[in-house]
């Protein structure tokens, strides 16, 4: 019978209900997409991430990343191509990725710059590394004397795509070597200090100068992010020797960090959307309660406890943020199918040169958290409104017009 | 007969700004169970007040009050509360009833609060709403019903609980003087037929014809009632004196 109160108070102002109805899909719906926005754009700087330069991940030898050596080759994998090729066989793993990178000095006749080498596996990199900026040319893939130039390193050699620039390094017995290489493309990718002096070689040429099998690193591109722990656990149980590192560790400063900031940005905003449900609820449902004070007073003296007089107020903020949360679900829901199918441009992000799309990501699990918040809100906003109405006086409330 | 109601020196206030108004200065009283009686008297006299306190909806200031030989004042909210719930039965001058409830639902639900079952619960409706002769109008919402209906469906809801008491606060203030007189005569007939105790608040003069002891207030206190004869529990102070007419 409370139940049926509850529900059939709902349809006694249609006006006030509306408002409160309104209030909560509005507030669901954009929690909703802005669930979704978020997921879409952190999908899609995580994507950006791996497939622009680190991979899923990389596996070095124990403690390499953390220390600065004078000769780093001698901390280098010997058996390289036996790890690749075990990684090969888990089926997490689609494609592994053997790097070196070196310092060396490179010239095209006239000027000579210091740079910052990789030697890269090209044919298989150029598969996945498909969001390198390449603001020139092409990137590296099956030329075998090809070099990819950083921005800012191409400017400093005044080279283009087709040029030829020379790479001159010592070998890791300390004797000088060089390579002739032809510019495929220009890449950059929004650290200056690396575009300035990045380079990419074929990793056979790599090693070639270094005069060396060995690899400093093995990348790793996976089936998805979510593989990346079982595959370190075969690496930490088969190769003792051996640490692997995800991405977001890698690039905890470009890309950990921004995700940290970017959540506590899209945290905030979303305490922004719920403080405005919550006073939009409780003005509207204040002024229901306060005409209902008579009819509160008369439960209270029937019996009822502040309590339970709240409780039945609740049940009806329930009832309506319940309903008012599932119909900004699917009107959400329906938006993305239709408004926003192409997604929602946006301006280059930083390490982006160009527009980009941001695909609003719907998931069941924001779906759930969409739907509480705003049954909660609605919850809560009731709350704040009868509060005071449920503890008067009852011969207060009685008199009250 | 059992006392229903034992007021003893009853004393109550109230803030009005920065004054304090003594809305009952030093009440006693007596109710039997079984009676009917009107507190009376002009506005502000302390009537509503005096109805309030005895119905649990205030507490009083100072002095005794004991329902059913138990003394309010020991007990806690929620023991009141289930007092109102079980024992008490509420008429107001406003009706106070659902709107957005049905007749029916409006007599049943205090019922379902209570506990009572499903089939106890629809045979009470039905028994206290033919008994104030509005079961025909049972599916009509109370906009849909007159002054005088809606005021019946209330008193059958007070009804329907099987109080020990009907509290009925100026229950025919906002009724013409027909409507008002059959839900007199409606109470007077509840008196007899099932022996309910009844005490209203009412400064209509047609109302004092129904009831057989009236109480008239003045200034927060009980004043002689000439022409009538003194009733066996009247007692309270060198103003106080409760009279009855049968």
């Amino acid at each position: 019978m409370q139940i049926k109160l509850a529900l059939r108070n709902l349809l006694r102002n249609p006006r006030r209900t509306s408002t409160v109805l309104l209030t909560v899909i509005t507030g669901s719906a954009a929690l909703f997409i802005f669930h979704g926005f978020n997921a879409g754009l952190m999908n899609q700087y995580r994507e950006s991430t791996i497939h622009s330069r680190y991979g899923h991940g990389q596996i070095n030898t124990v403690g390499y990343r953390e220390k600065v050596f004078e000769k780093p080759w001698e901390h280098w994998m010997n058996n390289g191509a036996q790890v690749a090729e075990r990684l090969k066989q888990l089926p997490q793993v689609k494609q592994v990725f053997p790097r070196v990178e070196f310092f060396s000095l490179l010239t095209n006749g006239r000027v000579t710059v210091s740079g910052k080498g990789q030697g890269v596996d090209a044919v298989e990199e150029a598969k996945f590394f498909n969001m390198l900026n390449i603001e020139q040319g092409v990137a590296l893939s099956d030329q075998a004397d090809g070099i990819l130039l950083g921005k800012g390193l191409a400017r400093a050699l005044d080279v283009k795509p087709g040029d030829r620039v020379t790479v001159l390094g010592n070998t890791i017995q300390g004797s000088i070597n060089g390579l002739d290489l032809i510019v495929t493309g220009i890449f950059h990718t929004g650290q200056k200090e690396f575009d300035d002096v990045g380079f990419r070689i074929p990793l056979a040429q790599a090693q070639k100068l270094l005069e060396t099998e060995q690899v400093e690193s093995v990348a790793l591109g996976l089936d998805s992010v979510a593989s990346w722990d079982a595959v370190a656990s075969v690496v930490r149980a088969e190769f003792p020797m051996l640490e692997a590192t995800p991405f977001a560790v890698l690039d905890k400063v470009w890309y950990q960090n921004s995700v940290d900031w970017l959540d506590s940005q899209f945290g905030f905003i979303q305490f922004i959307i719920l403080a405005i449900v919550i006073l939009g609820i409780f003005s509207t449902v204040s002024i229901g309660v306060l005409e209902r004070k008579q009819e509160i007073g008369n439960l209270r003296a029937n019996g009822e406890s502040g309590r339970q007089v709240l409780g039945l107020l609740i049940l009806e903020g329930l009832a309506l943020g319940a309903l008012g949360a599932f119909l900004g679900l699917a009107i959400a829901w329906i938006i993305n199918l239709t408004l926003l199918r192409n997604g929602v441009l946006m301006p280059p992000a930083p390490g982006i040169t160009r527009q980009f799309y941001i695909h609003i990501e719907l998931q069941p699990k924001m779906a759930a958290v969409a739907f509480l918040m705003g049954a909660v809100t609605s919850v809560l906003g009731t709350f704040l409104a009868g509060l005071k109405v449920a503890r008067m006086p009852i011969g207060e409330a009685l008199r009250s017009n | 007969m059992t006392m229903l109601y034992e007021v003893e020196d009853l004393k109550f206030h109230y803030k009005l700004g920065n004054q304090q108004i003594d809305a009952l200065r030093g009440v006693s009283l007596e109710i039997k169970q079984g009676e009917f009686v009107c507190l009376t008297g002009p506005s502000g006299s302390g009537k509503s007040t005096l109805l309030n306190i005895l119905g649990m909806i205030e507490s009083p200031a100072e002095g005794k009050v004991k329902f059913g030989g138990v003394n309010l004042g020991t007990l806690l909210e929620s023991e009141k509360n289930e007092i109102r719930r079980h024992k008490i039965g509420f008429v107001f001058q406003s009706f106070n009833l659902f709107p957005v409830l049905k007749a029916a639902e409006n007599v049943e639900y205090f019922l379902g609060r209570m506990g009572v079952s499903k089939k106890e619960r629809h045979l009470r409706v039905q028994a206290s709403m033919e008994a104030v002769g509005i079961w025909e109008q049972r599916n009509k919402k109370p906009l849909e019903m007159s002054g005088g209906q809606r005021q019946r469906v209330a008193i059958a809801r007070a009804l329907a609980k099987n109080p020990e008491v009907i509290i009925a606060d100026e229950p025919t203030a906002s009724l013409d003087q027909a409507n008002g007189r059959q839900i007199m005569e409606i109470f007077k007939d509840l008196h007899t037929q099932n022996k309910v105790t009844i005490v209203v608040a009412s400064h209509d003069p047609m109302v004092l014809s129904f009831v057989e002891t009236q109480i008239k207030l003045r200034d927060g206190q009980i004043l002689d009632f000439p022409g009538l004869h003194p009733s066996t529990s009247g007692r309270g102070g060198p103003h106080a004196d409760q009279t009855s007419s049968s």
